[in-house]
């Protein structure tokens, strides 16, 4: 408790937030996969405005466990690549396991994501909600992107709206923010890119209380070049159906 | 030409019935019956060609040959869908097998190195 005082009174933070605000209750899930150049950063980021981060390695091959070390984070490494959604699955589960935090959050590694979107998520869900979902299509619309991504995104949003459930303006989107509660009841069986519409059929079950907030993605040059091509939403689709086929609807 | 209303739907089976092929024991009894099965018609319509072209004069095919080109082709797309299953199966047990070793080496790696370097504290 002695450094926690010490920590806050030392604490140097770059978010719009005052100093003597704690984001304790909150644990971040980065997922790393040869992200060297950019992971030690966005880490760092995060511990400096006082989060507890979890980065999962998945088996990189380059130095990005050094950087998660270096940068002051818990680090699970994969000893083989499980692709997106079973970094996640791991996350959520070393976050469990290993920490008692009330809400578990999900950020890229790229540096897409904005520190100052996630800590007003965290406002947020502190009034009592469930599941917050960043959307880059809420507000005043910030995030530039092409027609053809918009309009796919839009799309899926829409294809996986159908049915009970909370309606969503976007899909896809990698910042999350998730009680305890709901994250114990996640079972990503997809360990691919669709992961993330299973994950978000699961997160918006009738009975939680979902909202969405406006986010920014910066798709920088590094992030286009590392990010899933479009036509990556074939796989993703085939994914999905298949899955369905397989192991009938999930009631 | 019954053989158009026969391979339609044995198509539409195969794709559906290979992608629920789970390793139920049921199903595996199956696979065996069908294995001995094609053994069975595997040597008849080598000793007697004339009851493979009997058959496909019957269902309205030209040649036993072609007739047989079919029910290969039906053997595949069935073989192809229940084979990815079950290497779906199969990734899903590595997954959570690999998950357990690397929450098993970050907390040993942690509880030995002291917790003071990662920014969170052990539970």
């Amino acid at each position: 408790m002695d450094d926690f005082e010490l920590g806050r009174r030392h604490e140097t933070v770059d978010a719009p937030n005052p100093p003597a605000e704690s984001w304790a209750d909150t644990v971040v899930i980065v997922r790393v996969y040869n992200e060297a150049p950019v992971v030690g950063g966005v880490i760092s980021q995060l511990v400096g405005a006082g989060l507890s981060v979890i980065a999962v390695d998945d088996a990189s091959t380059d130095t990005s466990a050094d950087e998660i070390d270096k940068a002051g984070a818990f680090r699970v490494s994969h000893p083989i690549n499980l692709g997106a959604g079973g970094a996640l699955q791991t996350g959520f589960e070393a976050a469990l396991r290993f920490t008692d935090a009330q809400y578990i959050g999900c950020f890229d590694a790229d540096g897409q994501h904005q520190l100052s979107d996630l800590l007003d998520m965290i406002r947020l869900i502190r009034e009592g909600y469930d599941v917050v979902m960043g959307s880059r299509f809420l507000g005043d619309a910030r995030t530039e992107m092409s027609l053809l991504r918009r309009t796919i995104l839009k799309l899926a949003a829409t294809v996986m709206n159908r049915g009970e459930g909370t309606k969503l303006t976007d899909a896809h989107n990698g910042l999350r923010l998730v009680s305890r509660q709901v994250v114990a009841r996640v079972r990503l069986s997809h360990a691919g890119m669709a992961y993330a519409s299973e994950l978000e059929y699961q997160l918006t079950r009738p009975e939680y209380k979902v909202v969405e907030h406006p986010v920014h993605i910066l798709y920088t040059d590094y992030s286009r070049a590392k990010g899933q091509p479009l036509l990556n939403s074939v796989n993703i689709l085939a994914d999905t159906v298949t899955q369905r086929l397989t192991h009938g609807r999930r009631p | 030409m019954i053989i158009k209303y026969l391979l339609v739907p044995a198509i539409v089976a195969a794709v559906y019935l290979s992608l629920r092929a789970r390793s139920s024991l049921r199903g595996q009894a199956r696979r065996k019956i069908l294995a001995v099965l094609t053994v069975i018609a595997g040597a008849i319509s080598v000793i007697f060609p004339s009851i493979l072209q009997m058959l496909a004069d019957w269902v309205g095919v030209v040649r036993g040959t072609d007739l047989l080109l079919y029910i290969l082709a039906l053997v595949i797309i069935y073989l192809v869908g229940s084979t990815s299953v079950r290497f779906r199966e199969q990734e899903a047990r590595l997954v959570v097998l690999a998950r357990e070793q690397a929450l098993a080496e970050a907390e040993v790696r942690y509880r030995t190195q002291g917790a003071s370097t990662a920014s969170i504290p052990l539970a």
